[in-house]
């Protein structure tokens, strides 16, 4: 039949059969037998006919006819031989598989691969390194933790065994374990269910070693488990930091913040850390409040709420005084000051050095009451001591002894007559001034900035009511009280802060706002949306919660990045499990 | 007869060669039965000396022909079925059923016997790993009692059968009156229902091959059967024509008389199409018998009764073919129609109809039409165009998915290579089709590990039309069948090849004009060629059976992942390029 | 629709997924539920004569379900690829499979057309009659000769460049890259040889050429065909695998999982 497109010749009086297994060798070649191969790839090609013995009437030996079919092309031009053999013998072939027989072994011999593949790497030898998803952190992994394990196993199972169950048990009854994940903790409820993980049996495993899990807050919750938030086989190194989302997977959830509340507020009060300093860094003691920290917060820019010390407006309650502004704004004092004159980076780069007299004060501020007897470059002047206000009481009482001393080493008098000389002098200077010696040490103890006394005496000199609370004693001759000063080191005590990395750009005037600052009870600490400014994925800088807060550690604040978050105990060698 | 070592002998096994008798239509047939039936008419009339020696009227009476009784109410045929059967009435009476027609539920109509899930299921593992494994006893139907057709001789019951008949229009068939042979010899659905009307209808039924046998062999009842055909044909055609339909009994008389018969081409028309592909003139409507001449005067209408026909224009030297039509058709309407309105306009052709094969065609002249036609025929009941009006315009452009009609060269290929016969011809999109043969596969896997059809064919632009069976309308393949095996399943209409009753001789695939049946060696379960005691294999004809036994349809449509693969009806143009137009 | 699936897990992921601690779970259990879907493909084809719906239908769905299981996937390993032995392997196995999924995809619609358009066209296991065909008609053409003599420069010329030429299947790879070149190349070499040929074997070559042109459209319909099969070497065989694998895979996970010890 004409075709509009040319088709090659090929036999199409038969079927084409694709869903064989087998086809003859001869096919290559074009002219494959009609026999075809047996369903298991044999040929059985042999003869093209089964020649017939035709014995016609009137015949003895009969002749023998060529049978070969019409389709197999008719009777042969030569017929079969005398004895009766085919003459055309079909020369066998190897049956060759077809393609798609080639294709169902590939795939057969996948699967074996695959099983051996698994025989293999499920080796003991191999199998930890086969089956590990991921490099773990490098204590992990180092050959101490190893050693630390293996004595505490009594070496049983591998490294892994030290967390996973699993890896203690062995391989057959990791399918038990799977079945019971499946119906516990793993089972199709707990896909879906939100808030950070609880904690499971493999905790007991990572508290073997670390202690300290469960600080975070007594109004916590739930109990979560370690691996909430430390994930492990995520590559050498440190285990990665814990990402915000950890935290907010409780502090963002309403119910649970909710929950967290009420069991607070049931709370003894007592059971929730204090803030009162005792040789660690001072602080401003400062009540819990009432419903704890348990606003929902899920992401710093968004909705943490306020530093408590703005919202609630602390005031610093040092009784020291002290007026920012003077002293930093041009020409008000002497010598110009700068922020760090007073207040020195401690050596972390964190927070301030504590501010002390000596230091940061004196300069400026020398107690000297007598001009004359003022520092010079090799002699110390004649001050009063600072600090305990019963030693400047006793240095005044003693004044007679104090200028005898000072006139002998700093006038260099030595003569026994010229030293009474000398003193009477000074005594008698002291005394047209003040009249009484009581009149002195009541001028040193309440005379101000300009030198007024309250009861109307004046002073050449600001004294200690100057920058201290002073008020009167108790009783007549008792020393006047001076309240005790407290500066803090501290405010923020909930996270850390390191105000050398944020020095590059920043001046400490642009957080803290202290040249409108006149009272010694402002804070001066920045808001938080100074903060937010940067620490936001509009700022760009990182904003996460463990950039300022942690979790585990025994006192807020307290620990540097660096150190681990719960020191790790010796663990005595356990015998057994 | 001796055989010898150095042979093919290890891989044949002898086996006994079926023949065309060998599954008589009834077996239980006594001699005395047939003394019975030599004595009636028209057997009693006919030369016996005129039936050649192979096939002498005895012999065909004892194997092509059964007597059945029937039981009053008794539906020996229904209208629309497939058969190969024809009848005669021995003994009582049997009523035609015209109109109206009867609730197909009533008619118990059964679909063919399909697998259940288990035979489905089991195709999975119990296909035979030989190609053409056999695994019945013998080739041959008469070894295989479990093998013979027609296991269902269950009669269906019209239940409450008076009622039903009384508001109907019938005709009564008494003794010696025949019927069915229409649709038996020309392959077409049963015209009508036929029901026993008295108790103890005799009836003797043919076998198609019997009837045509007898028809070769005895004039007379070639005549007859011809007259017949004529008349009944025609009145049923035209009682259900909306032309017509309003006409009474008298005016339908009249008309009846009027119209003239006419057949064209061949009966067998596959070998001179075979002769003429062969030659490469099938393309050229040079050699096909032309009906309607473009331009000539118009004198009345042709109804396309049976058959194709193609409707051309001359376009250059040559002629362009426009549409192919077929039964139900009518040509020279439009122009009728159009004088009708304008009486001033000339009847002229505007068409050329030129016979495609074997085609019947009622002729009513224009006299006749202006007496009994309807006028005022509404749109919708307007005689389905040979031409789409689109498409009759001048200069219409003709590309290949314009709108519903196909293209210009789409209508050739299919004209020239007479696919318009196919109700279910696979068409096979090559821009989708992967090559991946999963369409065979499937064929296999549902053909006991063989499949029945080649992903080969004459291609168009990117459409192929494979060698698949296309279930033609007029399955000329069916013709020359000495067993019948080949035949019309009485429900879908498919035609399936019975493989216990064929005796391998080989007509169909000759004749089949689409290459679409193959003739195959059988073997046995383990692979040897089944030889009769020549040596000569053991052939059956085989073919696509559009998976009658299988629940799901054609396997192969279902199985194509690209969506590539239709069966599709070519009958009518607009099937094709809806199919084309699909995502 | 399969790309709003996608971007509306991708989007539930990125939303949701901190939230949910074991969301690595859900996406791991869907993801082997998919992937075992998609394996059912080739079963399905295996019965074609029980009603489970047409092959077309199923292949759209394992082209989107597919899809969607490229981005599961990614979803399920969180945006990074794993560390460790057997995950890289598991992850290595879903890659190509993907992948090769994917070219598939690309091969099954790009080169049906390319077939279409060349012509030529013959069932895959009928290639090999259709090339000895040629290879006949070649051989005896110049067997033949002009007046029954061949000469040497034919002889030689045929032996030399188209001898194995006719005897199996070349330039696969040309012809998948759609080079014409190895034609040209037989084009040239014809051309030369034709300088030294008598009138009557000139004829005689046009005639080879004709068969040598036919010769290339066959080997261009059997490098698009083998490689419309060929493909599927690596991505069903491979599924398996990853089948095999993914089992193992979701053992492990439960069983060494933080929620049990």
């Amino acid at each position: 039949m004409k075709d509009s497109q040319q088709s090659p010749a090929f036999p199409s009086k038969e079927y084409v059969r694709p869903n064989l297994n087998w086809e003859c060798g001869h096919l290559s070649e074009g002219c494959p037998c009609r026999i075809g191969p047996s369903p298991d790839g044999k040929c059985r090609a042999t003869y093209e006919c089964t020649p017939r013995l035709e014995v016609k009437p009137g015949e003895v030996k009969g002749h023998w006819t060529c049978t070969r079919p019409r389709a197999g092309g008719g009777k042969c031009e030569n017929g079969p031989h005398p004895d009766g053999t085919c003459c055309n013998a079909i020369p066998k072939c190897q049956p060759r598989r077809t393609l798609r027989s080639i294709r169902k072994r590939v795939v057969a011999f996948t699967i074996i691969a695959s099983f051996l593949i698994l025989f293999i790497g499920m080796s003991r030898n191999l199998r930890d390194q086969f089956i590990n998803p991921g490099p773990i952190s490098s204590v992990h992994a180092s050959a101490t933790f190893a050693d630390i394990h293996t004595k505490g196993s009594g070496g049983v199972g591998s490294t892994c065994a030290a967390c996973h169950d699993g890896a203690r048990q062995g391989v057959d009854a990791w399918h038990a374990k799977t079945l019971d994940a499946l119906k516990h903790g793993l089972a199709p409820a707990e896909w879906i269910r939100k808030g950070p993980l609880k904690t499971s049996a493999m905790d007991a495993n990572c508290l073997s070693c670390h202690k300290g899990k469960n600080f975070h807050q007594p109004n916590r919750v739930d109990d979560f488990a370690c691996h909430a938030c430390h994930k492990e086989h995520q590559g050498g190194g440190f285990m990665p930091q814990v990402d915000s989302g950890y935290c907010t997977s409780c502090h963002g959830t309403a119910e649970l913040m909710a929950a967290s509340r009420e069991m607070g507020l049931k709370k003894d009060p007592h059971a929730f850390p204090s803030f009162q300093s005792g040789g660690k860094p001072k602080v401003q003691p400062r009540a819990r409040p009432e419903n704890g920290y348990t606003e929902v917060i899920t992401a710093f820019h968004a909705d943490h709420p306020e530093f408590r010390q703005i919202r609630d407006g602390v005031r610093d309650e040092n009784p020291l005084k002290f007026n920012h502004e003077v002293h930093l704004r041009t020409g008000k004092i002497t010598r110009t000051l700068k922020c760090d004159d007073c207040h020195e980076r401690d050596g972390r780069g964190e927070y301030q050095r504590p501010i002390t007299y000596q230091k940061h004060c004196a300069e400026c501020h020398a107690l000297q009451f007598d001009p004359d007897t003022a520092a010079e470059k090799n002699q110390p002047g004649m001050y009063l001591p600072h600090g305990d206000p019963s030693y400047v009481r006793a240095f005044l009482r003693s004044l007679n002894i104090q200028y005898e001393e000072y006139g002998r080493s700093h006038e260099g008098i030595t003569r026994r007559d010229e030293l009474n000389e000398y003193v009477r002098g000074k005594r008698l200077g002291i005394e047209k001034l003040y009249e009484t010696g009581e009149n002195l040490e009541r001028a040193v103890f309440f005379a101000d900035m300009k030198g007024r006394v309250p009861g109307g005496l004046r002073a050449p000199f600001a004294g200690c009511a100057t920058c201290h609370d002073v008020s009167e004693p108790a009783t007549d001759n008792a020393t006047p009280v001076i309240k005790k000063v407290s500066t803090a080191d501290r405010w923020m005590t909930l996270g850390r802060f390191n105000h050398d990395s944020h020095q590059k750009d920043l001046t400490c005037l642009d957080c803290h706002k202290v040249m409108t600052s006149k009272l010694t009870s402002d804070l001066n600490l920045p808001s938080i949306k100074t903060c937010v400014a940067c620490h936001s994925p509009k700022g760009g800088i990182d904003h996460r919660c463990i950039r300022c807060h942690t979790y585990h550690n025994s006192l807020p604040g307290t620990a540097s990045p660096k150190s681990p978050a719960t020191p790790v105990a010796p663990v005595e060698a356990k015998h057994g499990d | 007869m001796a055989i010898s070592e150095n042979n093919l002998a290890s891989i044949t096994r002898q086996a006994a060669r079926p023949k065309r008798w060998d599954d008589p239509l009834d077996p239980t047939m006594t001699d005395a039965t047939l003394d019975m039936l030599m004595a009636t008419e028209p057997f009693a009339s006919m030369n016996a000396s005129a039936f050649p020696a192979a096939t002498p009227l005895r012999e065909i009476l004892r194997a092509d022909t059964a007597v059945r009784e029937y039981a009053a109410g008794e539906i020996v045929l229904r209208k629309d079925d497939y058969g190969t059967s024809a009848f005669l009435v021995l003994e009582g009476e049997v009523e035609v059923i015209l109109r109206p027609d009867i609730d197909p539920q009533l008619l118990g109509r059964a679909p063919s016997v399909k697998k259940n899930f288990i035979a489905r299921l089991a195709q999975l593992w119990n296909n035979h790993p030989e190609p053409e494994g056999w695994s019945r006893k013998s080739p041959r139907a008469s070894d295989n009692i479990k093998g013979s057709i027609d296991k269902q001789r269950g009669g269906v019951y019209l239940q409450d059968y008076p009622q039903i008949v009384s508001g109907a229009q019938t005709a009564a068939l008494k003794k010696g009156q025949m019927f069915g042979e229409i649709s038996a010899l020309s392959r077409m659905p049963r015209t009508a229902t036929v029901v026993a009307s008295t108790q103890q209808a005799r009836l003797l039924e043919f076998s198609w091959e019997g009837l045509r046998d007898l028809m070769r062999h005895d004039s007379a009842l070639k005549q007859q059967i011809d007259r017949i055909y004529r008349e009944n044909s025609l009145k049923v055609f035209l009682r259900n024509h909306p032309l017509f339909s309003h006409l009474d009994e008298s005016g339908y008389v009249q008309l009846c008389e009027e119209a003239q018969l006419e057949s064209f081409g061949e009966y067998n028309w596959s070998g001179t199409y075979l002769r003429m592909a062969k030659d490469g003139d099938a393309g050229t409507s040079a050699n096909e018998p032309i009906i309607v001449r473009e331009g000539e005067y118009s004198n009345g209408i042709y109804m396309i009764r049976a058959g194709f026909c193609r409707v051309s224009r001359k376009y250059g030297s040559g002629e362009r073919t426009l549409n192919y039509i077929g039964a139900g058709s009518v040509i020279g309407y439009e122009e009728m129609a159009d004088h009708w309105k304008n009486p001033q306009h000339e009847m002229r052709s505007l068409y050329s109809l030129r016979s495609l094969g074997y085609s019947h065609l009622i002729f009513i002249p224009t006299a006749a039409l202006e007496k009994h036609a309807n006028r005022n025929l509404s749109e919708k009941d307007f005689p389905t165009r040979p031409v789409p009006e689109k498409f009759s315009k001048p200069g219409a452009t003709h590309s290949f998915e314009n709108g519903n009609v196909p293209s210009a060269s789409l209508m050739e290929f299919m004209a020239e290579h007479r696919f318009f016969n196919g109700t279910e011809s696979m068409v096979i999109d090559m821009n989708r089709c992967t090559r991946c043969d999963d369409c065979v596969r499937a064929c296999a896997s549902t053909h006991d590990g063989n499949p029945r059809f080649l992903r080969h064919g004459p291609r168009i632009d990117h459409l192929m039309i494979a060698n698949a069976c296309m279930h033609c309308v007029d399955p000329v393949c069916m013709i020359g069948c000495p067993t019948g095996a080949i035949h019309r399943t009485s429900f879908g209409g498919e035609v399936v090849i019975n493989p216990a009753t064929c005796i391998g001789c080989g007509t169909c695939a000759a004749n089949c004009p689409y290459d679409s049946i193959r003739m195959v060696e059988v073997r046995s379960s383990k692979g040897e060629f089944l030889v009769d005691e020549e040596y000569q294999p053991i052939l059956k004809a085989t073919k696509c059976d559009l998976c009658v036994e299988q629940t799901s349809g054609p396997a192969c449509q279902n199985a194509c992942p690209h969506d590539a693969l239709s069966r599709t009806d070519l009958t009518r143009a607009t099937s094709l390029t809806k199919w084309l137009k699909r995502k | 629709m399969t790309v709003l699936s996608i971007a509306g897990l991708l989007a539930a992921y990125v939303r949701y997924a901190p939230l949910y601690p074991r969301h690595a779970y859900l996406s791991g259990w869907m993801l082997f539920a998919v992937m075992l879907f998609l394996t059912f493909f080739n079963l399905r084809k295996r019965v074609p004569f029980l009603r489970l719906g047409s092959a077309a239908c199923w292949m759209q769905l394992h082209l989107y379900v597919g899809g969607f299981s490229g981005a599961l996937f990614f979803v399920h390993i969180g945006w990074s690829w794993p560390a460790g032995v057997f995950h890289q392997l598991l992850a290595s196995c879903f890659g190509v499979v993907f992948l090769t999924g994917v070219l598939g995809l690309w091969i099954s619609r790009a080169l049906p057309r390319m077939l279409t358009v060349a012509g030529y066209e013959i069932p895959f296991e009928s290639i090999p009659h259709a090339r000895s065909n040629l290879r006949q008609q070649a051989e005896a053409l110049v067997l033949a000769g002009v007046d029954g003599r061949t000469s040497p420069v034919i002889a030689e010329f045929y032996a030399k460049m188209l001898g194995m030429f006719f005897t199996k299947p070349c330039n696969g790879w040309a012809h998948l890259r759609q080079s014409r070149a190895p034609q040209v190349a037989h084009i040239f070499q014809f051309d030369e040889v034709q300088r030294y040929a008598r009138k009557g074997e000139r004829e005689m070559l046009d005639q080879l050429r004709d068969i040598v042109a036919q010769k290339h459209m066959l080997d261009y319909q059997y490098a698009l065909q083998s490689a419309l099969r060929l493909w599927l070497f690596a991505h069903i065989p491979l599924s398996y695998s990853l089948l095999i694998f993914s089992v193992l895979h979701i053992i492990l996970v439960h069983a060494f999982s933080g929620s049990v010890s």
